[in-house]
């Protein structure tokens, strides 16, 4: 008792200025942990066991430079108007050329983000047969999506797709095959397996 | 003898000119012997240019002297000056320009593979769906991405 009474006697003047001041960053703290930026550079060890590997790191001020160079007529002026609020796009996509040069352990430092708030499972689909995850997450402010992550992990290939800001996945799912870019063929399953082989 | 006869041959006789003629007219032309301090003039041979080396170097220093003035000079440097900055603008819009365009080009690549993977899953979903349930059942992720 003698100790606490002389620990607050000898208490630091500016020790409530200094608690005021944590009081007033936590929102701001709790805001940054909106933030739908992915940690993703785990996953770069990856870079050097995969055949081929896609990386788009396009943050806010590249975005705009970017869409200066979309032109004003079809595809581009979608892409315009889809990425005209995004904060940012960020990819990595690795091609292997056998499987098991990834496991599930590289991926679950992002699936743990993933778990924490503002964060919502869209879409989670695995196929045991053809050991496939498809997941798509969101994240949601007053009702508007500010954040997109897509896992698209099969047995030689991953692919971690980031989008911070709002976008609109109804514009953002029309523009597969245009800009410019060939149809990427993503759904390469053949239809005779198109069978009841998954499960949620 | 006549008296015309006579006066031509006085005016036409030999005469020897003045010892410093040489050395006059040298220092008048700026080409003094460096030896001109004891009165000896250097060889006129080794010494006296031609008169085309003459007509280069008279060009020579009078443009040598005009670029020195102080106007020129200051013309010349903003001129340059111009130059230089004009050039680094360009070099920047160049390579702003080649930065937009690798931009634009990650950008196609991003959204084809968002778009892309987005669609495969949505498609899986409904596959799954339509293979589990024929009954135009909804499920919470079909309401779900349909809301959205």
């Amino acid at each position: 008792m003698t100790t606490r009474t002389t620990t607050l006697k000898h208490r630091p003047w500016f020790l409530p200025l200094a608690q005021l001041a944590l009081l007033a960053l936590l929102p701001a703290a709790t805001a940054r942990g909106q933030d739908a930026r992915l940690q993703i550079k785990n996953l770069e060890k990856l870079a050097d066991k995969a055949a081929e590997v896609v990386e788009v790191t396009l943050d806010k001020p590249m975005l705009e430079l970017a869409s200066k160079f979309l032109k004003d007529e079809d595809d581009d002026a979608e892409a315009r108007e889809l990425i005209k609020d995004m904060k940012g796009i960020y990819v990595k996509s690795f091609e292997f050329d056998k499987e098991g040069e990834y496991s599930d352990a590289d991926i679950e430092p992002i699936l743990a983000q993933l778990k924490g708030p503002g964060w919502s499972k869209l879409v989670d689909v695995r196929s045991k047969r053809d050991r496939e995850t498809d997941a798509v997450y969101i994240m949601e402010l007053d009702g508007k999506i500010v954040g997109l992550a897509v896992i698209a992990a099969e047995p030689k290939e991953l692919t971690i797709v980031n989008i911070v800001g709002p976008i609109d996945l109804d514009k953002l799912s029309k523009l597969e095959g245009h800009l410019g870019v060939p149809h990427l063929d993503l759904d390469r399953k053949p239809a005779k397996e198109a069978r009841h082989d998954s499960e949620k | 003898m006549k008296p015309l006869e006579d006066d031509l041959r006085e005016a036409l006789r030999r005469k020897e000119p003045p010892p410093d003629l040489a050395e006059r007219v040298l220092a008048r032309i700026g080409h003094i012997s460096p030896t001109g301090q004891t009165g000896q003039v250097s060889s006129p041979a080794a010494s006296r240019p031609t008169p085309s080396e003459a007509v280069k170097t008279s060009t020579w220093s009078r443009l040598r002297s005009w670029l020195w003035r102080p106007g020129v000079r200051w013309a010349l440097a903003t001129a340059a000056c111009c130059v230089l900055i004009a050039a680094v603008v360009v070099a920047r819009q160049r390579a702003q320009r080649a930065r937009a365009e690798a931009a634009r080009e990650q950008l196609e690549v991003a959204l084809q593979l968002a778009s892309g993977k987005l669609n495969r899953a949505f498609r899986e979903v409904r596959r799954v769906e339509r293979i589990e349930n024929p009954a135009p059942a909804e499920t919470k992720a079909t309401r779900r991405t349909e809301r959205l």
